[in-house]
């Protein structure tokens, strides 16, 4: 019996020995651990840390980019690394760490739209810098553009999503968009114009995919003031509907493609282009059917006065902007300031769709001065720049530039 | 300078190596289910290195993923699966025996072609009440020792080797009696 037991446990182990991973399914399963050892890497040892690209490029999985920034913060790399750019060691820590950790932190669809439209800012703010640095090659230019036609793709989807979660609040996603739209536009100039100076070709391959993106964004934009059930062209007398100011207001819109300069103040960055005006459209205001409810006014509201407080915030805390910068950002911001108050105004006249139209404008300069500002260092170190360059060279390259001023004195008129 | 992190690696992919048939073996002969074995070695190792990941020592990688992948098995069962283990341990052990040592059987058992012997195995370990698939799939499969499996599912020694003696008897009777019955 007992011969007969052993006997037959030795054949429990004979029978099953054939049980095995095959050849394939061993491979995979190897393949997926090292992938989840590579994206959930071992912590570093306290002592001493060596970041090497190699892993930390393979950092996509937010908690691990967590885990990695509670300790890379500790030594400050993460904090360097903000101000990295694409060719910069800790470019890597800026985008594979830092960038991921910010998106998986915010909780809401509309926080993350926010958060996705800083990061797609930022690959312009980016490509800008460098074109100023006059760094801005083909290959940097189409890694850039990849990154940002995503980070742009992230904010187009969280926006559709603000749209689906909370169908009473279709103020948020108009807001988010004309936002969007409105700093896309202001950025899309100012690197153009970076670009310019620095006598580059304008129009590479980031600019393509800016402006593609931009086009896209508008449609989102569109899309979503349909249902507000109002995207009523402004009436034609509109302008005379509502506080003066407002009609500043219609009229930098229509000053399509201004060409912005430092050297005059007065230019408003709010150029976005919208519908321009129907010439054909009636006279009478909306029906009060068409108009957007009081709340979505409200909303509105509160997304231009948060625009507001923070352009005025970045230029009360903006240290390098030049004298000139700095009044034409304020000229703006007053501007911006003055609509808001007219639609605040309008929406207790009950007038909501001007109300609405009114803060979006404002909104919209707000936004614009604020890319300004942030921006306008950047413009200053590519100007300086050229400068330079102009005066090391012959003469013949310093009348290209009057010429070049005097045609952007030219467009200035035309504006 | 070696990087110790280098080194945790390094064990931790030559663990894979080393025991990854032998517990997909386990997870198969315990869940009967091909895809869910794999999925369940495969999350036992990825759990193990979410203890390394999280400062944890593994001393024995071998019992370290015997345990896991067991605790796994057992989630798994008590999702698909009512009624305590204790409920499925038959306590007859006489009346197999007794059934065994019937000459028929023994005849029959060696009678039996090797491979299709081997294939009765295979085919009935899966009919086995649970607590005794455990040990005898660790025991006769795993090859590990009474004392380990002892350590791994939390019982005694004692315990096991009764499970032990019960479920090879069970299953002998399994092998043969499908055997009588093709007949």
């Amino acid at each position: 019996m007992n011969d007969m037991s052993q006997e037959f446990e030795k054949h429990i182990k004979k029978a099953t020995d054939s049980v095995r991973l095959s050849h394939p399914e061993k491979i995979r399963m190897c393949n997926v651990l090292e992938s989840y050892m590579r994206f959930n890497p071992l912590p570093e040892p306290v002592t001493s840390y060596t970041i090497t690209r190699d892993w930390v490029i393979y950092l996509h999985r937010p908690l691990a980019a967590a885990l990695v920034l509670v300790l890379v913060s500790t030594t400050g790399i993460s904090y360097a690394a903000e101000s990295a750019l694409p060719g910069d060691v800790l470019y890597a820590v800026k985008t594979k760490v830092n960038e991921p950790v910010k998106v998986a932190l915010a909780s809401s669809a509309e926080a993350k739209a926010e958060v996705q439209m800083t990061l797609a800012e930022r690959r312009i703010e980016e490509a800008t810098t460098l074109a100023a640095e006059g760094r801005l090659d083909e290959a940097v230019q189409e890694s850039l553009a990849v990154a940002f036609v995503s980070h742009a793709e992230a904010v187009a989807e969280e926006i559709e999503k603000v749209e689906a979660e909370d169908v009473e609040d279709i103020a948020a996603p108009v807001a988010l968009s004309t936002r969007f739209e409105t700093r896309l536009a202001a950025r899309e100039e100012i690197l153009h114009e970076v670009r310019s100076v620095s006598e580059e070709h304008p129009n590479g391959r980031f600019a393509q995919a800016l402006g593609e993106t931009s086009r896209a964004v508008a449609s989102i934009r569109e899309h979503a003031e349909e249902r507000l059930a109002f995207n009523a062209p402004l009436p034609a007398d509109f302008a005379a509907s509502i506080a003066p100011s407002a009609a500043r207001s219609l009229k930098a819109e229509q000053a399509e493609h201004a060409v912005k300069n430092t050297d005059a103040p007065a230019i408003t960055m709010a150029a976005t282009p919208v519908e321009a005006p129907a010439p054909a459209a009636t006279t009478s205001p909306e029906t009060p059917a068409d108009a957007p409810d009081t709340k979505a006014v409200e909303r509105m509201r509160g997304a231009a006065e948060k625009s507001l407080k923070a352009a005025q915030k970045a230029l009360r805390s903006a240290r390098s902007l030049t004298k000139d910068a700095r009044a034409k950002a304020e000229t703006d911001i007053e501007f911006a300031e003055e609509l808001l108050n007219d639609g605040k105004e309008l929406l207790e006249d009950g007038a909501h769709g001007d109300a609405f139209i009114a803060l979006q404008e404002s909104l919209k300069t707000s936004e614009s001065v604020h890319v300004y500002i942030k921006a306008a260092p950047t413009l200053e170190k590519a100007r300086s720049r050229s400068q330079r360059n102009d005066t090391s060279s012959r003469d013949d390259s310093k009348k290209d530039e009057q010429k070049n001023e005097n045609k952007n004195g030219d467009d200035r008129d035309r504006d | 300078m070696a990087d110790p992190r280098r080194k945790q690696e390094q064990a931790y992919l030559e663990a894979f190596n080393t025991y990854s048939d032998q517990l997909f073996r386990h997870a198969f002969f315990r869940l009967s289910n091909r895809e869910r074995a794999l999925e369940i070695t495969q999350d036992a190792f990825l759990k193990t290195w979410d203890y390394i990941r999280g400062g944890g020592e593994v001393e024995n990688f071998k019992s370290f993923l015997y345990r896991t992948v067991n605790n796994l098995i057992i989630d798994e069962y008590r999702k698909t699966k009512q009624g305590s283990l204790d409920e499925m341990l038959e306590d007859d052990t006489g009346e197999l025996e007794r059934k065994l040592s019937e000459g028929s059987v023994r005849e029959t058992e060696e009678k039996l072609d090797e491979t299709l012997l081997f294939e009765r195995i295979r085919a009935h370990i899966p009919e086995l009440p649970d607590a005794y698939r455990e040990v005898v799939t660790m025991r006769y499969i795993d090859g590990l020792t009474p004392k380990e499996i002892a350590g791994m599912i939390g019982v005694t020694e004692n315990v096991v080797s009764v499970r032990l003696h019960r479920g090879t008897l069970k299953l002998r009777l399994l092998c043969t009696s499908l055997y009588k019955s093709d007949l």
